[in-house]
Order: structure tokens, then sequence, then C-alpha cells
């Protein structure tokens, strides 16, 4: 796969037709009416231009050959009302296109994004999908996206249509140069072909050139030192609230810096002030070429209009026809490589919708249980982070009991939430096997096997959608249901306070919605897995954003939410494993200890560790006071 | 909106004075362009002219050939100049654009943060970022784009109207009348465009939310486990159907108000046709000037529309323009001027709020916060700041370090009021970890210090990490300060959360400000890392006031005294002893935290349990 986007090498034009099908089949799919309108509507609107054409060319010729003055008004008043309906038509097509070229870019560029919905998750984050992903961005970042692919589209379309209107229209001129035997004729043709091509060429030149550097320019821009500007204001670097840390720590030149200065560098000006100059001087070719044509078509008609070959009327009708053909010409010499420019830009897109999903998804039914009688057990299993070195889990092996209530606890990075990616089939072991009632987990449909889990990650999130959808996950549910849910999770009060109920958007970044905290989002996050009803429930870290008495709430309502289920908790605060019949603890990717709170504090180990480590600060000798509870 | 409002004249001379202050050459090719475009109208008008006038009077080809080859060349040279001119210019444009942007990013920084944190402010602030973010649609590009067609197209319709004139004054007058009805026309066809405005923004607000909600990798997780991909995608394919929907309605609408403006030009046409084979039938005109005088009319009313569309765009750039001039022209924080310095202090320091009022403003609507709050911190003291979330704890040390300014009262420190000090010092005066991690993807001394590197005591610094406990991670790690943080760079340092948190802490060293002030700093850490942090707190809080608020009481057993707010108001104060006799509050958070850890290591289980039941009862 290419690692960066290269969009300046050759390809053979084969390769270019290759691609554009693709994309215009892809295209097609979205909105099967789209193309045959365009095509339609440039053919009413080019036969609109050639009338107009030939009813200039009579009325001149009308007059000249004396006729009378109302015998030219009625050819006249005919011609002009035709071209009225035409132009209507013509111009509501064009509208009716536009509209759904809206619509169109609105699908298609979403396809990534609901590409990514059912990719599997372990690419999702995999290196390579990131430089996919860049290259995406890189590619599209100085085109307007689908869009340039539509204008190009456009301009061969018309460019098409209209050389054959130009050769339908001012074919006899074809004859009369060649039978003029004007050697000033062939001179003009000769010569204005040879400088329009030359030009051509340079303005194609020119633009490469431009095309080249700005990529090169977009790998280097800020040579050595990152250049953060749009990082900074689009807000992925940078929030509102960091500007506290900016001024408390006075670090307002700093950020000058790489938002501004390093965006600024003297070298950076002069090549973009050089890449200007190509795009300039492309475009002054472009012109000299394509009006060098237009004046040459009047020298040559009005040549031939001297030798008497052709009438005054026809002038303009000859001299519009060869000025439409050479003109269109040298666009379409400029427009179709554009077009491939623009379709090569799409390809990278067109990649990651090929992506193929490497996971197994499994066939096995699932076994709808009431009785929720799942046995899971890892056996020998271990696992790296793809392009990690290290194991994260590494020979785990660990029995889950129906029905209990497992607490996990580790250090940082001791394997636990690894535990739970691996368990709900986020990413798969490179070693072992997880067995649910003895079968490998691989080999049950992945979306069958998914049901049976209920997760609240710790960096759980949640859409500025309504908080009922939000709940349910889904736009149709259940409305008393979900007001249960979120009543055991502790969210009833604020819930009953909000006007709109269950109706009401969360935040402000799609409607005009709720502002929630940190401790209220949590909530919701487990009325939303309460409100899946699955077998399992895992909750990693569910209270770090809580204050005690959230927490309290929620420690206290755990029973109740969790019920009869399987649950897993994972929690830095070990007072939380005091609910649960289990503990694992985890150190370097295993089960170091496995017991009862009781049973793991007389053990001499990792376990005891961490619990003095908290629990000191609750007894006497800390504070104070004893705790006389 | 009307603070912001300024006239179109008034936002030409902004853009006018910015350019010519940043990038000179812009304004300079838009003048050449506005001078050019016109004579290559005028050239490309006459040209039929001319060819079918030498063919009418029969020169020799050799001469037609050099004098239209001479017009051509003329007319080439105004159009590539200008054309390409005006191509050199749109990349330098670009530029500009983003600059404007980078601009209002810091001056965001520089002005008071309570704004920039309002919602007054956050709007401002996003409003101004995008409307830059329309490539050549953006205020600061179309401004210069649309000031360029104006200035040409007027020139040219004054030129066109000469022509015309020059035939028939009354036709000129007709001509306007007949593009007058028309502009009539494209001016309703704004408004309805104008009226949709809103709702389109809706719709791609709508949309872009979806998409990058669809493509949120950090959200995969939960998207996968809940199976929201079909409740996203009907989502999704909602904001589309309503876009399709609104898309249509515009082409139909639009059709149809155009539909009058194509039967005006068919009247137009018909009378023109009328008039102009009239005149040369009977003689009156010869063939070229017939052809002349056509397109002249046929062109006319192009220009006056353009006119009057640019007059009409103008005006939506100068509002867009609006939104990041009123941005960039806020009045900055004054950090420098002061009665007295930090300097003078002597340190510790001791502070006091006296009779503090503050409320949160969001438009009309105030909530008051605190009303008349009095606390003194003793030099040198520990307080703990307690209370749930919401309780005004993180406001009160905004207060104090000085991004919110009292509605009533005075914050002392050693008695002095805190306004008398330039804001730059009182801002240097703390060391705070925030709660959210801030490290941006610059050079990992840079991002750690959050200061230039040359301004950097790179020995300072390795102490603080030492402090913090993280240069034994860098060493191991090999991580170097010359390295860059986070992703944006390839071999870009990553670290987790707990080291990151840690990496705070060793900026708040660095800093070595007089007051420390630590907000909720260990949620992210591993109960050792915790107990670390809390055991180093001891070291770091030594010779300093400090402030520390946290969820998890533990921390409070460091502490010389206890604070509790509830609702902005202190509910209770004092040592943990004295406040656990008291048996208030307090008393009954911490209850509930410690039953959990009652029992010793000693594994007496059925203590525990009581403890459990007990916390239990009593909440």
């Amino acid at each position: 796969m290419k690692e960066v986007s290269d969009l300046d090498s050759r390809l053979p034009v084969r390769e270019h037709l290759r691609n554009t099908k693709k994309v215009l089949k892809m295209v097609n799919e979205l909105d099967h009416f789209w193309l045959p309108f365009c095509l339609a509507r440039h053919l009413l609107q080019v036969t609109n231009g050639y009338l107009a054409l030939i009813l200039s060319a009579y009325i001149l010729d009308a007059i000249g050959g004396g006729a009378g003055y109302w015998q030219i008004c009625k050819v006249t008043v005919c011609f002009c009302v035709g071209m009225f309906l035409l132009g209507n038509a013509a111009s509501f097509l064009h509208l009716r296109t536009e509209a759904r070229k809206a619509a169109l870019y609105a699908r298609y560029h979403t396809l990534t994004e609901e590409k990514m919905l059912g990719m599997d998750f372990a690419r999702i984050n995999s290196p390579e999908c990131e430089v996919l992903k860049r290259r995406i961005r890189d590619d599209l970042n100085w085109s307007s996206g689908i869009y340039s692919v539509f204008g190009s589209l456009d301009g061969i379309l018309h460019g098409v249509l209209n050389l054959v209107g130009a050769v339908a229209v001012g074919f006899p001129v074809v004859g009369l140069v060649f039978g003029s035997g004007k050697s000033a004729v062939w001179l003009v043709l000769v010569l204005a072909v040879a400088v329009s091509a030359v030009t051509t060429c340079m303005g194609t030149r020119f633009m490469a050139l431009y095309n080249q550097c700005l990529n090169r320019f977009a790998d280097t821009m800020g040579g050595q030192v990152p250049f953060l500007g749009w990082a900074f204001a689009n807000g992925s670097q940078f929030c509102y609230q960091n500007g506290m840390d900016v001024r408390i720590y006075g670090s307002c030149q700093l950020m000058k810096r790489y938002a501004l200065d390093n965006g600024e560098l003297p070298e950076d000006r002069m090549a973009m002030r050089k890449i200007s100059g190509y795009l300039g001087k492309s475009r002054f070719c472009q012109v000299l070429s394509g009006q060098l044509l237009e004046g040459a078509a009047f020298i040559l008609v009005g040549i031939l209009a001297l030798a008497g070959a052709v009438t005054v009327g026809n002038v303009l009708r000859y001299a519009g026809c060869i000025r439409n053909l050479f003109g269109e010409l040298d666009g379409l010499a400029k427009t179709v490589p554009e077009l491939f420019l623009n379709i090569r830009k799409h390809m990278s897109t067109m990649e990651l919708l090929e992506l193929e999903n490497v996971m197994y998804k499994g066939s096995l039914p699932l076994e709808k249980r009431r009785d929720g009688e799942y046995r899971i057990e890892f056996r020998n299993v271990s696992f790296r982070y793809p392009g990690s070195g290290q194991y994260a889990l590494k020979d785990f092996s660990m029995k889950l009991r129906v029905g209990e209530k497992l607490a996990i606890v580790g250090r940082n990075g001791s394997g636990k939430t690894t535990m739970i990616k691996l368990l709900s089939r986020l990413y798969d072991p490179q070693e072992g096997e997880i067995l649910l009632n003895g079968v490998d987990i691989r080999k049950f449909r992945q979306e069958e096997y998914l049901k049976l889990f209920s997760v609240v990650f710790q960096d759980f999130k949640l859409f500025s959608l309504p908080l009922g959808e939000n709940v349910a996950a889904a736009c149709r549910y259940d409305q008393g249901n979900v007001v249960r849910c979120l009543e055991d999770a502790g969210f009833g009060e604020r819930l009953h306070q909000m006007e709109e109920g269950t109706g009401t958007y969360l935040y402000k970044d799609y409607e005009d919605g709720v502002e929630i905290s940190g401790g209220e989002a949590q909530k919701i996050a487990i009325a939303r897995a309460v409100c899946k009803d699955a077998p399992f429930v895992l909750l990693d870290e569910p209270t770090a954003a809580l204050d005690p008495l959230s927490e309290y709430e929620i420690y206290t309502g755990f029973d109740r939410i969790v019920g009869d289920k399987t649950a897993i908790y994972i929690s830095h605060r070990l007072s939380s494993c005091r609910f649960c019949e289990r503990i694992a603890v985890f150190q370097e990717g295993q089960v170091v200890q496995m017991g009862s709170h009781e049973e793991l504090l007389q053990e001499e180990g990792v376990y005891r560790e961490l619990w003095e480590a908290q629990a000191q600060y609750y007894r006497s000798g800390k504070h104070d006071t004893e705790s006389r509870i | 909106m009307d603070e912001r409002k300024h006239s179109i004249p008034s936002n030409v001379r902004f853009w006018v004075r910015y350019y010519l202050e940043n990038e000179p050459r812009i304004f300079w090719i838009a003048v050449t362009g506005i001078l050019l475009t016109p004579l290559f109208h005028m050239l490309a008008l006459y040209f039929p002219k001319v060819t079918l006038l030498l063919v009418e009077t029969g020169v020799s080809p050799g001469r037609l050939l050099w004098v239209l080859l001479c017009y051509t060349l003329l007319y080439l040279a105004a159009r590539g100049i200008s054309e390409g001119f005006s191509h050199y210019n749109s990349m330098a444009l670009n530029t500009q654009r983003q600059r404007v942007v980078f601009l209002t990013f810091l001056k965001s920084l520089r002005i008071p943060y309570a704004y920039t944190e309002s919602e007054k402010g956050r709007d401002a602030f996003r409003k101004a970022v995008e409307v830059q973010n329309h490539g050549d649609w953006s205020a600061s590009s179309r401004f210069v784009f649309i000031a360029n067609s104006l200035a040409s197209t007027f020139l040219t319709f004054v030129m066109y109207s000469t022509v015309l004139g020059s035939l028939n004054a009354w036709m000129v007058i007709l001509l306007l009348v007949l593009a007058g009805l028309g502009y009539l026309l494209d001016l309703r066809e704004n408004r309805f465009h104008n009226r949709l405005r809103q709702e389109e923004a809706v719709n791609e607000k709508h949309y872009q939310y979806m998409k990058a909600a669809m493509g949120n990798a950090k959200a995969a997780k939960d998207i996968r486990i809940f199976g929201m991909g079909v409740w996203l995608r009907e989502r999704m394919g909602l904001v589309v159907g309503a876009k399709e929907k609104l898309e249509s309605r515009k082409a139909f609408w639009v059709w149809r108000n155009g539909f009058l403006g194509r039967f005006l030009n068919l009247v137009r046409d018909l009378g023109a046709y009328g008039y102009l084979i009239y005149m040369a039938a009977t003689g009156e005109m010869t063939v070229s000037d017939f052809v002349l005088y056509f397109g002249a009319i046929t062109g006319f009313s192009g220009f006056v529309r353009q006119v009057a569309s640019d007059l009409a765009a103008l005006q939506q750039a100068s509002e867009d323009t609006d939104w990041v001039r009123s941005y960039l022209e806020l009045p900055e924080e004054d950090l420098s001027t002061g009665s007295r310095h930090v300097g003078e202090l002597v340190q510790p320091i001791a502070i006091e709020f006296r009779d503090v009022s503050f409320s949160y403003r969001s438009g009309e609507h105030k909530t008051e916060l605190f009303s008349h709050l009095n606390l003194q911190i003793k030099a040198g003291e520990k307080m703990a700041l307690v209370g749930r979330n919401g309780a005004g704890k993180s406001t009160l040390v905004k207060l104090l370090c000085g991004f919110y300014d009292p509605d009533e009262g005075t914050i002392t420190f050693n008695g002095i009021d805190a306004r008398e000090f330039p804001k730059a010092e009182r801002y240097g005066l703390f060391s705070v970890v925030f709660q959210d991690l801030f490290f941006p993807g610059v050079r990992m001394d840079e991002s750690i210090a959050l200061q230039e590197t040359e301004r950097i005591d790179q020995d300072r610094l390795q102490k603080a990490l030492e402090q913090a406990g993280m240069a034994k991670v860098f060493k191991e790690k090999q991580i170097t300060m010359d390295r860059y943080m986070g992703r944006l760079k390839k071999e870009g340092v990553e670290l987790s959360g707990g080291q990151y948190q840690r990496l705070l802490l060793a900026r708040a060293l660095y800093q070595d400000g007089a007051v420390l002030v630590l907000d909720e700093p260990t949620a992210a850490l591993d109960p050792i890392a915790e107990s670390q942090v809390y055991e180093s707190y001891q070291a770091y809080s030594q010779g300093k006031t400090s402030i520390f608020i946290s969820h998890r009481l533990a921390s409070t057993g460091f502490s010389d005294r206890i604070v509790l707010l509830e609702d902005g108001k202190i509910v209770e104060m004092g040592s943990h002893q004295e406040l656990m006799e008291r048996k208030g509050a307090y008393a009954k958070m911490f209850r509930i935290q410690s039953s959990y850890y009652a029992d010793t290591g000693n594994g007496s289980s059925g203590y525990g349990h009581n403890g459990n039941a007990k916390g239990k009862g009593e909440a």
C-alpha cells in the first residue's frame, strides 16, 4: 500500500479510464438520474447556443439580401420563442441536477464514514487505516471533493456536445477552406493551431509544476517544525479551557510560534510565491491558447469573406463554429487531464471503500438462553495491539462464572481494558482462544454474539442526539423502558426536570440541547448499558468523574442495575470491589491473584499493596480521627 | 449583532488596510484587474464589428490579417494578464484567509478568559473561524473577489452605456428599466436564499455532526457494542433526505422565479431585434453596427445585474467580515499595568476573599453562585476544597487566579487587592494543575513547560520532571526533549493518561508559583500512582500556599483545613478532626467513601460489611 499520496506519477490512459469508470459507477449507484440529467441539460444548452448563431447569420444575410422587414421579423420571433422554451427546459434541468448534485455530494462524502461503521475495530485504529485516511485527507485537501469531479465532468460533456454542434453547423466552412486556395488562410490556420498548441503545452506544464510543488509543499510545510495553526483553531489540539493554561503559564509566544510564525517561514513564503507564479502563468497560457484561436477564427473567415466565399451573415456563423471547435478542443485538452487528476484524488477513497474485513465474522447462530447460562473462558490468550511490540495480555487464562460479580483491579496498563476489548470481540487474540460454553467465540455470528454484552467503557461516547435515542441506541424506542433505565442509573431526577423528557437533545453540537456534566453523562452511559439488557455487563471505571455522593449512588444501585447478570467491574477505586464476590488482580497482562476481598487481603501481593495505598488515607493514621464506622 | 456591525465602506477599508500591511501584492493585483477587465470586455464587444467592418470596406486580406492580429494580441494581453494575475492572487488570498484564522485563535488567548469561555465568546470565536473556513468563499477572500468584480463590472457597464447611448439615449433608459426588473427578481431570489440560509446552516451542521460521529474512531467501541450503526445511518439518512428536499424546493423556486427573468429577456431580444432590424433594413445602420449594438444590448443587462448581485454579495461578505473583524478588534487583556508588583509579596502569601459575590451570566440570565463569600487562606496553609460537582470549586479557583472578576468584594494577596498587580504577574503567582490535559504537539520541553525552548531552563525542567516522577519514564523510554509530543509528527511521543497527569504536575512545579492549585489531579491514576501523587504533594507544597480540589476525600488528610462548598456557600470549614466531630455533611461524605476502606489490612471481614450497611443506611 502506498504510504503517501502520489498524484504526480504518470499513469497509462487505460488506468485513468478504469479509475474514472469506478468513480462514475459509484456516483451512478448513488443517483441513477444524475448523469442522464446532466447530459440532457448540456444538450439543450448547446442547441440553444447554435440556434442563436444561426438566427443572427440569417438576419444579417436577409438584410443584405433585401428581404422584407416583416418576413425577417417573423423568422426572428419563431427563433426567439423557440430558444426561450428550450432555455426554460435547460434551466429546469440545470437546477434539478444542481439540487441532486448537492445530495449526491452529501451521500458520497459519507461513504468512508459509513464504511468505518462496519469496519473491523482492529482496523479502524490500525496504522494501515491511519495512512489511508491521511492519504484521503491529503488527496482531497486542495479540492472541493467530488464536486471537482462533477465540475470536470460538466466541462467534458458540454465540450463534446459543443464540438459535435460546431461540426454539424459549421461543416461547410471546411470545404471553403480547402477550396479557397489562399495561402493566407493556410498560414493563419497553421500558425494559430501551432501557437495554440505550444501555449497549451506550456499551460499544462505550468499546471503540472504547480500541482507537483503544491503536493511537495504540503509535505514539507513548516520545514522541520510542525505547524499547528489549524489544529489549534479547529479544536483538535486546543479547547477553550486550555486558554487557562496559556494564561497561567504565559504561553502566548509559544502558541504564536506554532500557530502563525511556523507557517510563515521565509522559505515557505518564497515557495508559496513560486507556486502561485505557476498557477498564474498557467492561466495566462490558457487564456492565450483559447482566445488566440477565437481571433484566428475571425481572421480566417474574414479573409474568406473578402474573397466572396462567405456571406456577411455566415462570417458570424462560421467564426462562431470555428471558435467553438478550437475552443472546445483546447478546453478538452485541459479538462480531460483535469478530470483524470480529480478522479485520481478519489482513488484513496475507493481504496478505503474496497477494504475487506479480515476478522472472521462467524456463522454459528447463538442459542438464546432465557436462563443466561453463558460460561466464558479465556484459555492461554495472548494479545498485542497492532503495531505494538509489547504484549497487552500474555498467556492469559480466566473463567467467568455465570451470574457472578467480578471485579478487576490492577495498575494502569495491566491489561484490564484489553481483556474487555477481547471479550467483546473488538479484537481477536493472536494466540489462545476465548470460549463461550466451550465454543470459540469467533465461530458465533458476530452481531449475535455482541448482543450478549453491555459495556460502559472508560471513554464512552454519547452523541448530541436525543437522550432517549442515546439510551436505546436507536431512532425508535420504548419510552417507558428508557425512562426506567435512566431512573435505575440515577438520572431520574434530572430527567424529570427536562421539559422535552427523553426527546431532549444532549449538548449543543447538533441541536441547541442541554449541557450535561461528566457525572450525568456517565449515568446516561450506564442507562444505555442497562437498556441493552444483555446477560453480561462490563463496566470500565464508571465512576471516575463522579463526586463521592454520586459515586455512592452508583455503588448502591449497582446490584439493582446489574441484577442477576454476570458483571465485570473495573475500577481504580478499590472500594468498588467490595461489592463483588470475586476480585481478579491483573499485572502485566496476566491474572496474578484471584479471590474475595478478604482472601486477597490476607495474601501477600499486589492487591494488598493497591488496597493499602488507598485505604490508608481513610484510616486513623493519616486522618487524625478514627473513622468510627 | 448591532455592536458588531460596520458599514461596507468601513469593511472595505478594513481589508485594504489588512492586505496593505500583510500582503500588499494582493491589493495592487486587484487594482490591476479592475482596470484591465473592462478593457478586454470592450475589446471583445468590438471584435465582430471590426471584422465585419473590414469585410464591408473590402480591405486587402493582408491588411485584414494584420489589423485583426494586432487587435487579438491586445485583447490577449489584457485578458491574459488580468486572469493570470487573479489566479496568482488566489493562492496568496488562501494563505491570508488561513492567517486570519490563526490571528483569530491567537486573539482568543489575549482577551479576557471569562469572555473566551462564555457562550457568547465561544459563539463569536466559532463564527469568526467558520466564516473564514469556506475556501475562496471565506470573508477575507470573497471580499477581494467581489470588490474586484464590482468595480470592474461597473466600469464595463459605464462603457456599454456610452456605446448604446451614442445610438439612442432612450434605449439605455429602457434597458435600465428591464435590467432593473431583472434585478428585482434577483433580489427576490436573494431574499429567498437568505430565508433558507438558516435552514441550510442547520442542515449542514447536522450533516457535519453525523459525519463526524459516524467516522469517530473514539466512538467505534460503543458503536459496535451497542450496534449503533443502524441508528446513526438512519439519522444520517434523515439529514441527507432533508437536504435533498430543501435543495429541490430551492431548485423549483429558483426556476419559477427565473421564468419571469427569462421572459423579460425574450421581450428585450424581440424588441432589440425589431428595432435593429428596422434600422438596418431601412439602411440607417450598417451590418457591422447591427452586430455591435445587438451584442451591447444583450450584454448590457448582464452587467447591470452583475453589479446588483455583487452588491448583495458584498453585503453578505461584509456581514461575514463583521464576525472576523469584531473578534480581531476585541480589546485585549491588559497584562502589564498595575501599581504593585508581586515581587513585593512575602512568600508564602496569604489569600483572602473579602465579601466576594459572583454570578454567571448567559445572555439576560444571571445565576448567582457566590454571595458575599468570605474566606481566608493563611500563608503556607494547605487547604482542601471539597464539594459535589457544581458546588463552585472550580469557579473559586478561577476567581482566585483572575480569570473571573468578582461582581462585588475583593480578593487580596497579603492584604493587597489582587487587582493592583499586573495581570501577567498575577497569573504567574499560580501553579495550577487543570483538569483538562493540554499537551500541544510541539517539542517535548515546550509542551511540558508551555514556553518556547530558548526560554526554558532545562536543569530546572529536569528537576521538575524528577519530582513529578517522570524523569525515570523518559529515561526508560529514551524520550529526549527534542522529540515532539503527540501523533502529529512522526516519531511523536504518546504517553498514558497517568503519565500525562504527572507531566501536568511537572509543569506546575516548573512554574514554581507561590500558590499551588491542584484540580482533581488523580482521577485517571491507579491507586499506587494516586498515592504517590498524594505523597509528593506534601513535598511540592512545602513553603507554598496550596489548594487541593478532589473528589477523593483521601486527599483531605494532608490538608491543614478543609472547606466544604455547597451551592457556592461554605457550609463547613475546619480540620478533618473538627469536621468529623461535627458530624455534618463532610463527615457523611467521608464516611460514605471510607466505609469501603474501613477495615484494615488485618482482614476482619465482618466489620467491613457492617460499615457498608451503615453507609447505606445513612444516605
